[in-house]
């Protein structure tokens, strides 16, 4: 994928040209001057939005459909939707996961239609998830995909009570969890660092709290999120091998409402309302963990001055401005804080923030421009007398992208667009001052580049629907831009590779550049009234990596970019399908086969240094990756009894030159079953239950076959690279809901208890593994887990008026 | 001196962890190797006369007891112009240890080569013999964790001085005895330095010993031996492997120490110098 300036000279016009073109367009579009570009023949379009008809917030994903000309479409990321309709009336149906579906008869003289839902949710159905597009998993075009409701993620047991968007994607089939502690995931074989977690479009860096327990997503503010695995539309692009899109709520148009919840270990509160009423709409969310609070009553001194907690910080304003113009405004923060008396400290966390303008341009077009901003930091501060200690580091990124959708008729749906995205990566500065050194400042590889994508997208129908054709084309392209470093290395050794050059970026000058022509095709044949079969391809390309530890995410790993060194990752996915629904649409079932093959894979050598190394490029090898397997889904959301099993069975292996003697190797996250069981039911009006098993083959891992005796230590000697296995894990966990009934005046005020217990009985499942000596007893050769005991028992009251 | 460094933050890390976290011990059906391995503890130095070297073979890694000596092999180091036949005692009472009597002694700055042949392979290292800055002196001091209060304990720096080699890229190991009992014996104890971390004089702590351990008038002695990038690495890497063992967060996978000998033997040649310097403690 490197180019020579040539290519990249005329790439780059060409870009230019087309980026001039889309600036001009939204120029245009701002002023209103666009003109239907091809008007339906014969056919009408109407337009509108999906929203909570209590809240007045927007529902993203919901169906639109209309049952006579088997025609559906599904709302964007702000609720809206566009349906190209033949001559005449017809019925629409809106139907969304947890809400009663609405009907309704349209005619050439509306074309604009809002539909407000009622969440179907009451006492007795708080676990039971009804009224939605039954066919909805078989008549859309995207595979791999799946969106879960807030309503399900509650509904699952939660660690200490927590309850946590990204402990319930692990559970979902071709998601393979990083472990106990750990809200990292796998998707498909990839990397975690291959997962695009978006937080209202906007990047998120690092999505976990606390040493990976917690995740950042506070669920009062989270509406709605959507995991695509694979069939990943064109409008994404930067990431391997998933994107994980999670939106904020809206607030509340109509009325002021308060949301919270106190816990064991957290307590959270929403507050949400109308700022103009029926115009706009706000919300703020907050979040605060309080272990420190009992680290105080500690005898010990230095645990006493000892900090650690996180906080969240959520804040969301929708405008609209009139029928054709909306604006979004969103912001996120959040921190974790730890620190050891007054000689270590460490504090890290997200900012995000997210301007989007919604304009409804023609009848038949519509589009979003959006200004995006991430931004990760940590700070690590040690004082110990003789050596003190500082690390910075800052990673972000700003993004303007403008996105459209154009309806050329019932049958067919374009959506493209443009952007470009400013990386910012200081890994930052190291100063460690220590008696007797010289060097006391270690700069790590800073740099910044341009990513940017251009995409077009095209959804077909033929064959009366009964052919659904979805087919685009993403191109990127990667700027590393100065000031900053490059090292070239000196690869005749096979491990230590010594530094022969150094070339110095110039700011504001391109150096290397990259580009990727990325296709993304997916079709859909209904097989009949409940089934049908699909299938896709797509190319994601990868320009930033994480340099990550062997068995846990780090608050500390570090972000570097392609380079000299280090090509792009490039996956290439191919998946079949067959979905058929049962019981009246009542249960869902599907069966997924996947193919993915990755280049530019990077691992790290055999003792290889990557914590805080400026020549952490030297460090690595980069190869080829590949993955496969089959999922299997089957999910009953409707009725007083509801869940989803899911089991997948995957192989993913790695061949890098360099490591493990050349020869390929199982990856850390090939996992060869995993099974995910889990069941809510409605026991009375007031009680429900739910609980969720997994069950999934240990991790792929390097065990000793033997240990060495050396000076009178011992050291292990280890087998080839993850060619051993950990134990199984597997885990149950329960909950139980309680809604207390009231009777009186107050029914505005709701409360409800939850108890759940973690790691029923109390499994150990390993966070990690240690091989070495018996502190108490040297010589003496031991092994050991870390793990999280259990059962975890926690109890939270929820609360809302 | 990042590298001690960065334990210390992984450990740090893997504090906050542990308090929500556990440590059972474990057995594990580990996988079998298909033969044991040779290992090689070939650490010449200049200090003395007579030099050793060890041969073992590896074990199963639950097994309590060292790995069996290897007896009757040929051990032989080649300068350029020189060689040394490392034998056996005749006695056969230290089985596994090959003794030369001069060649410690004979060390000039210049490559050496070890050549061990046993059951019909032959095992091969080179090492480099350089020389090593002479110590000035040895001091201790009470440590900052003692100092500041922040632990009861009284703990105690070694610090060295020296002044630097004008060439840079050298490497010192570090050892501490005090009345002639090494108290730095195993791998994971030892102190290693890089001259590229060091300004052109040093003055360093390379070691901490707890008040319990030391009487006044005890004899605090310090040895420095040049060692090459190789055995700074297995020095590192040994410390990893075995004090941050089961941390998740402190990096590369597991894997073997590395070593300089051939034909998948483990263990490490090294030719030293040696400068050594006392001090009497006092408190």
């Amino acid at each position: 994928m490197h180019y020579d300036e040539n290519i990249g000279g005329v790439f780059l016009l060409y870009y230019s040209m087309k980026i001039r073109a889309v600036i001009l367009f939204v120029l245009l579009m701002g002023y209103g001057m666009i003109m239907p570009m091809n008007a339906v023949a014969q056919g009408y379009i109407v337009t509108g939005k999906v929203f909570d008809a209590e809240t007045g917030e927007t529902l993203v994903g919901a169906t639109v459909f209309v049952p006579d000309i088997q025609y559906g479409v599904v709302t964007g990321l702000n609720g809206e939707y566009r349906l190209g309709l033949p001559s005449g009336e017809h019925k629409v149906v809106f139907s969304f996961v947890g809400y009663e579906n609405y009907e309704t008869i349209v005619g050439p003289d509306q074309t604009v239609l809002d539909a407000g839902l009622t969440s179907s949710s009451v006492s007795l159905e708080e676990v039971v998830i009804s009224a939605r597009q039954a066919d909805r998993n078989i008549e859309r075009a995207d595979m791999s995909t799946i969106a879960v409701s807030m309503e399900t993620i509650r509904n699952i047991p939660a660690f200490l009570g927590e309850v946590d968007v990204l402990r319930t994607i692990q559970l979902l089939p071709g998601v393979q969890s990083a472990g106990d502690g750990n809200t990292g995931f796998f998707v498909r074989g990839g990397d975690a660092d291959q997962n695009m977690v978006l937080f209202d479009n906007a990047l998120v860096y690092n999505a976990s709290h606390l040493f990976n327990f917690f995740s950042v997503f506070n669920p009062d503010a989270v509406a709605d999120i959507r995991l695509y695995k694979g069939g990943i539309p064109p409008s994404y692009g930067g990431r391997l091998s998933s994107v994980l899109d999670v939106e904020t709520r809206s607030g509340n148009m109509d009325e002021y409402r308060v949301n919270g919840g106190i816990g064991l270990i957290s307590s959270r509160m929403s507050f949400e309302g109308p700022l103009q009423e029926g115009r706009s709409s706000f919300l703020v969310a907050g979040r605060r963990t309080y272990a420190d609070l009992f680290l105080k009553l500690s005898p010990d001194e230095n645990q006493r001055d000892a900090r650690l907690y996180f906080y969240d910080l959520n804040a969301r304003m929708n405008y609209v401005v009139n029928s054709r113009n909306r604006i979004f405004l969103s912001a996120y923060h959040g921190k974790d804080l730890t620190a050891f008396s007054n000689l270590f400290g460490f504090d890290w966390g997200n900012t995000t923030g997210s301007l989007r303008w919604n304009r409804t341009i023609s009848e038949n077009l519509a589009g979003n421009l959006s200004l995006l901003y991430s931004n990760y930091r940590f700070n690590i501060d040690g004082d110990v007398g003789p050596a003190t200690f500082n690390w910075e580091s800052d990673v972000g990124n700003i993004n303007i992208r403008a996105d459209f959708t154009y309806s050329a008729g019932r049958d067919n749906v374009l959506t493209f667009g443009a952007g470009t995205l400013y990386h910012m990566l200081d890994p930052g500065t190291i100063n460690a001052a220590i008696e007797g050194a010289s060097r006391t400042t270690t700069e790590l590889t800073r740099g910044n580049a341009l990513e940017h994508g251009l995409y077009l997208n095209n959804e077909q129908r033929f064959f009366n629907n009964r052919l659904l054709l979805a087919y685009g084309l993403r191109g990127s392209l990667f700027q590393v831009l100065g000031p900053g470093k490059q090292y070239v290395f000196d690869r005749s050794a096979p491990y230590n590779w010594e530094v022969s050059d150094t070339i110095i970026l110039e700011r504001g000058k391109i150096y290397d550049s990259f580009w990727g022509l990325e296709p993304r095709i997916s079709i859909r044949f209904l097989t009949g009234a409940s089934s049908s079969l699909k299938a896709s391809y797509n190319r994601m390309v990868q320009y930033i990596q994480q340099a990550q530890s062997a068995q846990s995410v780090a608050p500390y790993d570090v972000w570097y970019m392609s380079s000299n060194n280090i090509p792009p990752q490039v996956a290439d996915q191919v998946a079949v399908g067959y979905f058929r629904n049962f019981l009246d649409d009542r249960v869902e079932a599907s069966v997924e086969l996947y193919y993915k093959s990755m280049s530019g894979i990077s691992d790290v050598i055999d003792n290889g240094d990557i914590l805080g190394n400026e020549l952490l490029e030297g460090q690595l090898r980069v190869g080829d990756g590949w993955s496969y397997g089959a999922e299997f889904l089957l999910r009953k959301e409707e009725g007083r009894f509801n869940g989803f099993a899911g089991y997948t069975w995957s192989r993913t292996r790695r061949q890098i030159d360099g490591i493990n003697n050349d020869k390929s190797y199982y990856a850390p996250n090939d996992r060869r079953h995993d099974l995910s069981l889990t069941g809510g039911y409605g026991i009375t009006r007031a009680v429900s239950a739910s609980l969720s098993f997994v069950f999934s083959t240990g991790r792929a891992f390097t065990l000793p076959v033997g240990k060495m005796f050396y000076q009178g230590g011992f050291a292990p000697i280890y087998a080839e690279r993850n060619s051993s296995r950990l134990p199984a894990y597997h885990r149950l966990d329960l909950s139980v809901t309680w809604v207390p009934q009231r009777a009186g005046t107050n029914r505005r005020f709701s409360g409800s208890w939850n108890f759940s217990v973690f790691n029923v009985y109390g499994r150990v499942n390993p966070i990690s593994v240690s091989f070495a000596e018996d502190s108490d007893s040297p010589g003496i050769p031991r092994s050991s887990f870390f793990y999280i005991p259990g059962p975890v028992p926690a109890i939270t009251w929820n609360f809302s008026f | 001196m990042i590298v001690r460094i960065f334990s210390g933050l992984t450990v740090a890390a893997f504090f906050a962890l542990s308090l929500l976290s556990c440590e059972k011990e474990v057995t594990l059906d580990l996988p079998g190797s298909e033969g044991a391995y040779l290992i090689v503890e070939a650490n010449i130095d200049d200090a003395s006369a007579l030099q050793w070297i060890k041969l073992s073979l590896s074990s199963s890694y639950y097994d309590v007891t060292e790995g069996a000596a290897v007896s009757g092999a040929f051990v032989t180091v080649f300068s350029d112009d020189k060689s040394w036949t490392f034998a056996e005692r005749l006695d056969d009472s230290l089985p596994g240890l090959y003794f030369s009597s001069d060649i410690g002694r004979a060390l000039e700055p210049g490559k050496y080569m070890l050549f061990i042949e046993h059951e019909g392979k032959t095992y091969t290292a080179a090492s480099e013999y350089k020389k090593v800055p002479a110590v000035d002196s040895v001091t201790t001091r009470l440590n900052f964790f003692s100092a500041s209060g922040f632990t009861s304990e009284d703990l105690f720096d070694v610090l060295v001085h020296f002044t630097n080699l004008p060439d840079r890229g050298n490497h010192y190991l570090i050892d501490l005895s005090i009345n002639r009992k090494l108290r730095t014996q195993r791998p994971g104890q030892k102190t290693v330095l890089s001259d590229e971390d060091l300004g052109d004089y040093v003055s360093r702590s390379v070691g901490t010993i707890n008040g319990k351990d030391i009487n006044e008038g005890d004899t605090i002695r310090l040895e420095m031996r040049s060692i090459s990038r190789g055995k700074y690495d297995f020095y590192q890497i040994f410390f990893f492997q075995t004090d941050l063992s089961g941390n998740p967060f402190a990096g590369a996978p597991p894997a073997n120490i590395p070593t300089n000998m051939s034909e998948g033997a483990k263990g490490f040649f090294q030719v030293s110098s040696v400068s050594s310097e006392k001090v009497i403690f006092r408190k």
